[in-house]
């Protein structure tokens, strides 16, 4: 069943010079991103710097108000939504934050943190709101006893646990993961991912991961969608994405990510150059200044995102 | 550009220590109390070898770097034991002596290159203090060594680029301007601080081929500090694993990704999601180490990693396990393996 | 194996101290802060026991006894119409810090909403409140203190109003520019994120991120107001007689300057040294709470 389904959502941002903030141009930070997340699944989105995949996560709860676009959830264009709906609507799709040491108020306890959705949407006694409290972080993996205490008195991995607290307190069905281990360490990160791992199995949520790492995306994901300069240029399964990736862009960043086996022998695809800016993106493919498989077409014509057949999208022309 | 991975190396060098590590203790003056950052650390590293130095945070690792280039504050910060490096002793010399060291045969490269540069001196000039410091060159002959360096490491019109401010120039570039500088007096060890975390992964992998390459050809020794495993399977030929500022193992790269000893490192390698793997386990579920680094305010007694190992024993409680010798080339901190190896006294 | 309840263990970690315990032990290492606030200490509850420690009328002249030097009946002398020195000091002090704080209670209350308002929402709300700040602040304070004496009149509260007055640019200045920063804050994001109201996000989240460097401000301008009361009282605009204020007291004196310096030095000599109190302690605030004053 599917619960969210976004269709060519845009956010270009104005860029405004001069005292009279004339538009001079457009940063089209995401330029035209669709797909759809099903209950109980995991779509993971995947981008370096500057990809965009923040601002699809800030668009889709309209923390940012997108351009253009669709955005429905649950059979509701949320982007149409007049602000009391919105809130009631928000509810339903929370998010986690990638930085645990900014995402919580240090002068709030974790108690009010976590309370702050129920008391936003729920009447809640006193009693009742503390019980709710104490349940969702037991459920984290933290102990109830705790919730007098300030953020500052926890550390990293443990502030991320107070903040997917907060995100499960009005039971959504969809939950936003904008980078929510790459602060972390290691250790922590795994338990982190693991929590999310469980959560889903227990409560049948959603998530849309969004991650600068292919190894966590892959490993948590059904599905893994790929971001370049504001534009998906592949999505598929995780199975498929890992053993038959498509597009060149994908086949560069799964041969970069460094593999921690020694033995693994890997003919690695560098590529050359940065990343664009997307306030001038290339004419064409947006890839093909840093494509190994470039040719005359790729220079004028953007390629078509389509279906390879069983659900395997790609944008490229070679494909 | 498609290149067969030049990344393995399962050989040691036979060459003798340029740098030589014995018993570094580092603590800090805080507010709260004196804090051990370092806890007794050795290494040697030879001529032209990779070595890592991986762990998480406030392990000790980037603490460890700065002391030897003595870069700590001096009064925060208490420094003991021995760092050879050519037989000189570094933490005898005087400051004068030192300046002549940095940047010239011990170079470092930071992880942030927006803060690590000068943002209001142009790139060439920076590389080319650098070179009239300690080469002698003059100004004029420093400046075209500059382009010629900033050319070496791949940055494209360095005619051009040698004028411009960090700022106009990208993460990776600005990276690539750091390489530059740390190598241009072509020096005999390189500490690598996290050089590639802030950067966007295909970015990563130009570096580190970058960085290799250089290796090769200025036979420079380089101490990869990181948290990324993955990296320091791809790079290095030796690994030390450091643990609230202990080393708790060290082992050629090949030994210590397939036979860990140490739980800690069983433990981190099993929490790393790796590619494809889920496929083969069936599940998504990752090997964790439970509980937190310990605050080194307030580090356990005997072992600092037992509250959260599989395996502790009683005296891992009590008592903190010594370096252990096994082979030649693997040293362990650990009580379990205390019997089977050689005892050793941290050599 | 995953399990669930991994962190079973103190949340607290051995970051023991919290930034307000350190910036308290930050402020009592800085010996000039120290000082300053001794200095306050001793000028509040000289202004608050006043009576106690001089229980006679400071206003009631006594013209026998006119321009004496300071002797045992009146340590600091007495002035022209022979009246203790002291203790118009002392019952000046309670003027003084009538006004002080009621200038910086008066600059709180209207400038901190404006300020907050005008950095949260922006736009049109933003633009007018900064353009009228802007004209505020194109007079040096102590000439818009005056300029506001000339329309409203002289005396004790018109004084309050006028210095009150002239604060309340400054304060919405500050205030608007750590709202700025706060609203980027990612906690702020996240409040919204769970559907929080932005009147509700105003008072829970940014005002008390705010609250750090306002005090401190206003610590700063607790001695600058006295000062502004000061100036009007020594031109003969501000408090009048026989109300006893320091800076009228000043006014006053200047006529007797060769023949009975100590008319005009002593009060000067307690303006010196509260405004100097002020500004110590109000230095002395902002380097123990800085970093962190308005972010975390």
């Amino acid at each position: 069943m599917t619960l969210l389904e976004v269709t060519d959502l845009k956010m270009h941002f104005p860029v405004t010079k001069g005292m009279l903030s004339k538009t001079t141009g457009h940063v089209r930070a995401v330029d035209g991103v669709s797909f759809s997340l099903d209950a109980g699944e995991t779509l993971g989105l995947v981008g370096e710097s500057g990809c965009g995949k923040t601002t699809v996560s800030r668009s889709l709860l309209r923390l940012i108000e997108p351009t253009s676009g669709s955005v429905v959830f649950d059979n509701v264009d949320i982007l149409k939504l007049n602000p009391k709906h919105l809130r009631q609507m928000r509810a339903q799709m929370q998010i986690i934050f990638q930085d645990p040491f900014s995402s919580l108020n240090p002068r709030m306890t974790i108690e009010s943190i976590i309370a702050e959705p129920l008391r936003n949407h729920r009447q809640l006694s006193k009693k009742e709101l503390r019980e709710q409290v104490a349940y969702l972080m037991k459920k984290v993996g933290l102990l109830p006893e705790q919730a007098n205490r300030y953020p500052h008195e926890f550390s990293g991995g443990q502030r991320q646990r107070i903040g997917i607290a907060r995100a499960l307190a009005l039971n959504p069905k969809v939950i936003i993961c904008d980078e929510p281990v790459s602060a972390l360490d290691v250790s922590i990160q795994a338990q982190v991912i693991n929590l999310l791992v469980k959560l889903q199995e227990d409560l049948g949520l959603s998530y849309l991961f969004i991650a600068h790492d292919l190894s966590v995306v892959e490993h948590i994901s059904d599905r893994v969608a790929v971001m370049y300069l504001g534009k998906i240029v592949e999505m598929t399964s995780d199975k498929e994405l890992y053993s038959n990736p498509q597009h060149p862009y994908t086949q560069a960043l799964l041969s970069a990510v460094p593999v921690p086996d020694p033995s693994m022998k890997r003919e690695r695809i560098l590529l050359k150059g940065d990343v664009p800016s997307p306030l001038d993106p290339p004419a064409g493919c947006p890839f093909h200044t840093r494509c190994h498989e470039v040719d005359s077409q790729c220079l004028i014509e953007e390629p078509i995102y389509r279906d390879l057949g069983n659900n395997h999208w790609v944008a490229c022309h070679k494909r | 550009m498609v290149c067969a991975t030049p990344w393995i190396r399962g050989w040691a060098m036979n060459s003798d220590s340029i740098l030589s590590i014995r018993d570094l203790q580092v603590s800090f003056k805080t507010f709260d109390g004196d804090v051990r950052a370092v806890n007794g650390f050795n290494l040697d590293i030879g001529a032209s070898e990779t070595v890592g130095l991986v762990g998480e945070s406030g392990c000790g690792k980037s603490v460890t770097a700065k002391a030897i280039l003595g870069l700590l504050p001096k009064k925060a910060a208490m420094v003991d034991g021995q760092i050879l490096f050519r037989n000189q002793e570094l933490l005898q010399l005087p400051e004068k002596e030192m300046l002549r060291i940095r940047g010239n045969d011990i170079s470092m490269i930071f992880q942030e290159p927006m803060t690590s540069l000068n943002p209001v001196m142009k790139i060439g000039d920076q590389i080319a203090e650098a070179l009239v410091l300690h080469q002698d060159l003059s100004w004029t002959q420093a400046r075209k060594k500059a382009i010629e360096m900033l050319d070496r490491v791949h940055i494209p019109s360095p005619e051009v680029r040698v004028g411009n401010y960090p700022h106009s120039l990208s993460g990776g570039m600005r990276q690539r301007a750091m390489i530059a500088m740390a190598l241009s007096c072509q020096p005999a060890l390189l500490l690598a601080d996290e050089p590639t975390t802030a950067l966007d992964v295909t970015i990563q992998a130009q570096i580190m081929e970058l960085m290799l390459q250089l290796q090769t050809k200025l036979n420079t020794a380089i101490l990869l500090i990181t948290h990324d495993l993955g990296l320091i399977a791809e790079s290095a030929e030796r690994v030390l694993v450091m643990y609230a500022g202990r080393v708790v193992e060290e082992a050629m790269v090949a030994d210590l990704f397939h036979d860990p000893l140490h739980p800690y490192t069983k433990g981190l390698l099993g929490s790393v999601p790796v590619l494809g793997a889920k496929f083969k386990s069936g599940s998504k579920s990752l090997d964790e180490i439970p509980g937190v680094v310990p605050s080194l305010f307030n580090l356990p007694d005997g072992c600092a990693f037992h509250p959260r190992c599989p395996k502790a024993m009683d005296i891992c409680r009590k008592e903190m396990p010594p370096q252990t010798l096994f082979e030649p080339d693997r040293k362990v901190s650990c009580w379990l393996t205390t019997e089977k190896g050689v005892d050793h006294d941290a050599a | 194996m995953a399990s669930q309840n991994t962190e079973l263990l103190p949340a607290a970690e051995a970051v023991g101290s919290s930034q307000w315990q350190r910036g308290v032990a930050k402020l009592l290492r800085n010996r000039a802060a120290v000082v300053g606030g001794i200095i306050i200490v001793i000028f509040l509850l000289s202004a608050l026991f006043a009576p106690i420690l001089y229980p006679g009328n400071p206003n009631a002249p006594n013209l026998i006894h006119s321009l004496e030097r300071p002797s045992a009946s009146h340590l600091l002398g007495t002035d022209q119409l022979g009246r203790d020195i002291l203790g118009r000091i002392l019952y000046g002090g309670r003027v003084s810090l009538t006004i002080a704080l009621g200038s910086v209670a008066m600059g709180m209350i209207f400038g901190i909403p404006l300020g907050l308002v005008s950095g949260y929402f922006g736009g049109k709300t933003d633009f007018l409140v900064q353009r009228l700040t802007d004209i505020m602040l194109s007079f040096p304070p102590f000439i818009l203190a005056l300029a506001l004496v000339a329309v409203l009149g002289v005396g004790l509260k018109n004084t309050l109003i006028s210095v009150g007055i002239a604060g309340i640019p400054h304060t919405i200045r500050i205030t608007r520019g750590c709202v700025l920063s706060i609203r980027e804050q990612v906690y702020v994001e996240a409040a919204r994120a769970v559907g929080t109201r932005d009147s509700v996000i105003l008072v829970r989240h940014i005002l008390p991120n705010v609250m750090v460097p306002i005090i401190v401000n206003s610590t700063l301008f607790l001695g600058m107001a006295i000062l502004f009361a000061a100036g009007l009282g020594f031109l003969g605009v501000g408090i009048q007689p026989p109300t006893p204020e320091w800076g009228t007291m000043l006014g006053s004196g200047r006529s007797y300057l060769f023949a009975a310096p100590h008319v005009a030095t002593f009060p000067g000599i307690a303006i010196f040294l509260v405004v100097l109190g002020f500004n110590l302690l109000g230095d002395g605030l902002r380097d123990a709470l800085d970093p962190r004053m308005g972010y975390e």
